[in-house]
């Protein structure tokens, strides 16, 4: 093959059919029009990757009518190439390509290479057009309140989602190309002036060193570029809600997107992102509050309720009341093994019932998860096998592992469960309190692209409190987080909080109508210096508070001031 | 040195954390005292003895930033005086995580699991803390910052909740049978434990804000004088003559505390609290102790010593510490002879340095 397109058609068409070993799939043409002189061109694309329509319409169309006779001087085939890209060829983006490697890449994206017989460069017209899946409403992390859509498989499709939602050219998209083979597109998408620029030189680097053959999915991406591959916890945030990702970069994150998965990875993560839904940003805050407080419990009893059970059941006795004891005491008599091997038997099968339910079809799936957790629960308290409090705590522990919103957190919570039962089983309570602190010590060390892991936590970032265990109202949450975008942080303005209108007061005495003329004065004279900061503050009243006075649209520090 | 930054709050949650844990796990004063409101005058007088230690301490090391306790004082008294100056707080340095090791495993293995040996508990948490202390003083201070609040809120909260239980009688009338003699060893042990405040000189070299270092160190000792006092107060009110014969006392009034009925097990935070409290304690000591060896023996890095001083502090704190009445001998007797002995050095040290630079800049030649 040679290393650049020939002048020879025929030359070409054999490097373009050899490359691609023949396949069957493969549209390699010659057309040959004109008159006096005839040309020669050849077309060649991938069956299944454009638009058949749109190759017919604006390339073979155009070039099968273009008449050489009808001018005067013959052409050469140079001028012929120029008129064919500057004039004939309708696709809406036309690019040249005179490597021949750069050729049948764009053949294998679905672009359409057009050359021209004594040219020795080809035309690259943007044709592609392949199926692709409509945006759904995303199956991993469903939400009641908020938008339906979600990230499908293809890039462009992908990429536009976010631009919906940002209108805004500080949007920035740079593209690469990852994959010795697989040629997959990665897209890595900003905020110019919000991202944080140390964290984008970053991932432009990590990005720039893999070397891999193929990438399928952005999992595989995510494995290349995260900050600590031998830990439990994942220091990539993946999510296939474009809303969740144009959130993140409103926070100064950045999003990569890789072509072909449904996912986006956003960088960098932090640990209690982890343990946030979409969906606490579309409720009121009272809400989310209270849902994110109930979310961090049932986090800590996903993680350690059974062992803390068997600590206290085997160990620290004298830590429950008397009638609890005893209650468990007679649960237990019978049952052969002793608190932690109870604890993890049902933890194992407690896990074989939820892979068996992700493999099985969704109706069968069902019935399986019935037929495990009652049927068998029930009868393997009957037969004696465990005690009905160890099904309970198991039962609690799955329930409350269910509203960890994201699958990679609660698949650490798995492990995490069976190491802290493990060494309950052996140390009891102290052992429980010592793995604990090994992972905070962990979770304080680690860093996602040089953010630190556990913030706002550890260190502790006060004004980044707003949004972390619990959330605060979006007026109130003024900064973006602080180590994140660190350049550019206030993201709402003063004076957001909504306030009622206040009931119209009495003119008051003499004394005051000379302050109350030129206080009009002034806020006319504001009015008209700023038009638009009278606009926003209308805009920001309850629509169902009717029109508002002159005097209520005044920003409430303004009134305050005047006071 | 390597330029590790923390911030101010992250310098007092080290020094809050470091002087309340042994706090929770064995209050010595109270046991030393024919009268148990002698401890309170004690914990008073000893925490303002602190104050000049601290504050001199404090001032010497913010003076230079950059250059820690043990560089000056090679710089000052040439290298094998401070050499040795250096093997001497080091000692010190390891003798505290050996102390807090020592009594967490022996409370741990006296009121928690008899059946379990000491050994357990002490090497685990010399893991964890020399696993802490190698990755750094930042991510000590991140893990300070977060549990001394809580070791605080833990403490308060047994003091609060045990309130029904206690009789304020019992904290009057408050004299000294034997003289003022009777204060000279409470006091003595409440001050060696303030002379952990030592290791400010190693910490404010990394500080953002050294300057600010002074005030926050002072600011760090009295939170933990109210706190003590507190404590102190609340024990002697709920245990009253018998306050001395107790041992785990924090422990002991977390047995008493509830809230109302439902809730009566708090002696559940004072075990968080042991065992988060002392790893970190012994974390912030054994990376104090391997950044003098790697000052005084010029290591490159010092992070790779951690480990084994972990292994050395669990070893000697087995052997020499693996009883309850060791355990009180050594921390009523050797352990205040020798941290006053290292109070007055390194305040007169500091002092003698701060002295010595003085001099050199107003008279270079």
């Amino acid at each position: 093959m040679s290393v650049f397109v020939s002048r020879e058609i025929s030359e070409n068409e054999i490097s373009i059919k050899s490359a691609f070993g023949y396949s069957t799939d493969l549209v390699v043409r010659i057309i040959r029009s004109g008159e006096n002189p005839r040309f020669s061109v050849l077309i060649a694309h991938i069956d299944g990757l454009v638009d058949k329509d749109l190759v017919a319409r604006s390339i073979i169309r155009p070039i099968g009518m273009k008449d050489t006779a009808t001018i005067e001087m013959p052409p050469s085939p140079a001028y012929i190439y120029d008129d064919l890209r500057n004039r004939l060829l309708e696709s809406s983006e036309v690019k040249e390509a005179t490597r021949m490697a750069d050729v049948l890449l764009h053949i294998s994206s679905g672009d359409c290479a057009v050359i021209v017989e004594g040219v020795d460069s080809a035309l690259i017209c943007s044709v592609r057009s392949w199926m692709t899946r409509t945006p759904e409403n995303p199956t991993t992390e469903p939400a009641i309140k908020g938008p339906k859509e979600g990230f499908t498989e293809t890039i462009r499709v992908n990429t536009s989602l976010l631009r919906r939602r940002i209108r805004d050219p500080r949007l920035w998209i740079e593209e690469t190309v990852v994959g010795e083979v697989s040629k997959t597109d990665i897209a890595i998408v900003y905020l110019k002036g919000i991202a944080n620029e140390k964290v984008l030189q970053e991932v432009r680097e990590r990005i720039g060193r893999v070397k891999v053959d193929s990438l399928q999915e952005s999992g595989q991406l995510e494995e290349l570029i995260e900050d600590a591959p031998w830990s439990l916890f994942a220091t990539v945030l993946t999510t296939e809600r474009p809303d969740k990702v144009a959130g993140s970069l409103f926070e100064g994150r950045v999003a990569i997107l890789v072509d072909g998965s449904p996912t986006a990875l956003v960088v960098p993560a932090t640990f209690l992102q982890f343990l946030m839904a979409t969906e606490d940003y579309y409720q009121r805050f009272t809400a989310s509050w209270f849902i994110r407080l109930v979310r961090g419990v049932a986090f800590l009893v996903a993680l350690a309720l059974p062992s803390v059970y068997v600590a206290i059941t085997t160990y620290h006795q004298e830590m429950l009341p008397t009638p609890l004891v005893l209650s468990i005491a007679a649960q237990r008599e019978g049952v052969p093994f002793p608190a932690a091997i109870e604890a993890l038997t049902m933890i194992f099968f407690l896990e074989v019932l939820l892979e068996g339910g992700v493999r099985l079809p969704t109706a069968v799936g069902s019935a399986i998860s019935i037929v495990g957790a009652l049927i068998l629960g029930q009868a393997a308290v009957e037969a004696g096998l465990f005690s009905a409090a160890m099904v309970i705590i198991v039962a609690l522990t799955a329930i409350a592992s269910f509203t960890i919103p994201l699958f990679s957190l609660s698949n650490t919570v798995r492990i995490l469960r069976i190491v802290l039962t493990i060494v309950s089983g052996f140390l009891g309570l102290f052992g429980v309190a010592a793995v604990l602190f090994g992972l905070f010590i962990h979770l304080a060390a680690m860093r996602s692209f040089g953010i630190p892991y556990f913030e706002p936590l550890a260190p502790v970032v006060l004004p980044d409190l707003k949004d972390a265990i619990t959330r605060a109202p979006w007026w109130a949450m003024k900064q973006r987080p602080e180590l994140i975008a660190h350049d550019n942080v206030v993201r709402i303005g003063d004076d957001q909080k909504p306030t009622p209108p206040r009931s119209p007061q009495k003119p008051s005495p003499a004394g005051t109508v000379g302050q109350q003329r030129s206080s009009q004065q002034k806020q006319q004279k504001g009015n008209a210096s700023n038009p638009d900061e009278q606009q926003s503050s209308s805009d920001q009243r309850p629509s169902s508070l009717g029109p508002a006075t002159q005097k209520e649209r005044q920003p409430r520090s303004r009134r305050k001031s005047r006071r | 040195m390597n330029h590790v930054r923390i911030t101010q709050r992250q310098l007092i949650s080290l020094l809050v954390l470091v002087r309340m844990t042994p706090q929770t796990l064995n209050c010595t004063t109270l046991n030393i005292v024919r009268i148990p409101t002698i401890g309170l005058i004690a914990d008073l007088i000893g925490t303002a003895l602190a104050v000049p230690l601290v504050y001199l301490v404090a001032k010497a090391s913010a003076g230079r930033p950059g250059e820690t306790f043990f560089a000056r004082t090679r710089r000052v008294l040439g290298k094998p005086v401070g050499t040795i100056v250096c093997v001497w707080i080091t000692i010190f340095f390891l003798l505290i995580p050996l102390m807090v090791l020592g009594s967490v495993g022996n409370s741990f293995s006296t009121a928690i699991m008899p059946d379990t040996p000491m050994l357990v508990f002490v090497v685990v948490l010399a893991f964890l803390a020399a696993n802490a202390a190698r990755r750094g003083l930042e991510v000590v201070g991140r893990l300070s910052e977060v549990l001394a609040p809580a070791v605080v809120t833990a403490l308060l909260s047994i003091a609060v909740f045990s309130v029904n239980r206690m009789d304020f009688g019992y904290l009057r009338p408050i004299f000294l049978p034997g003289g003022y003699g009777d204060l000279v060893a409470p006091v003595s042990s409440v001050f060696s434990y303030f002379t952990m405040f030592t290791v400010i000189a190693m910490l404010l070299p990394h500080l953002d804000s050294p300057r600010s270092g002074i005030a926050n160190s002072l600011a760090a000792l009295l939170i933990c004088g109210a706190l003590i006092v507190i404590m102190c107060i609340a024990m002697i009110s709920t245990f009253g003559p018998t306050t001395n014969a107790i041992v785990l006392h924090a422990f002991a009034l977390a047995r008493t505390a509830s809230i109302g009925t439902f809730f009566e097990r708090f002696e559940v935070l004072m075990m968080v609290v042991w065992t988060t409290g002392a790893a970190t304690t012994a974390a912030v000591f054994i990376w104090a102790a391997a950044e003098a060896i790697g000052e005084a023996f010029s290591l490159r890095t010092s992070a790779a010593i951690a480990y084994p001083l972990g292994w050395i502090v669990s070893l000697f704190s087995l052997t020499s510490l693996n009883t309850t009445f060791r355990f009180f001998d050594f921390s009523t007797g050797p352990w205040v002879i020798f941290s006053a002995a290292t109070a007055v050095l390194v305040t007169g040290l500091s002092l003698f340095i701060a002295i010595a630079d003085r001099r050199k800049e107003t008279n270079p030649g």
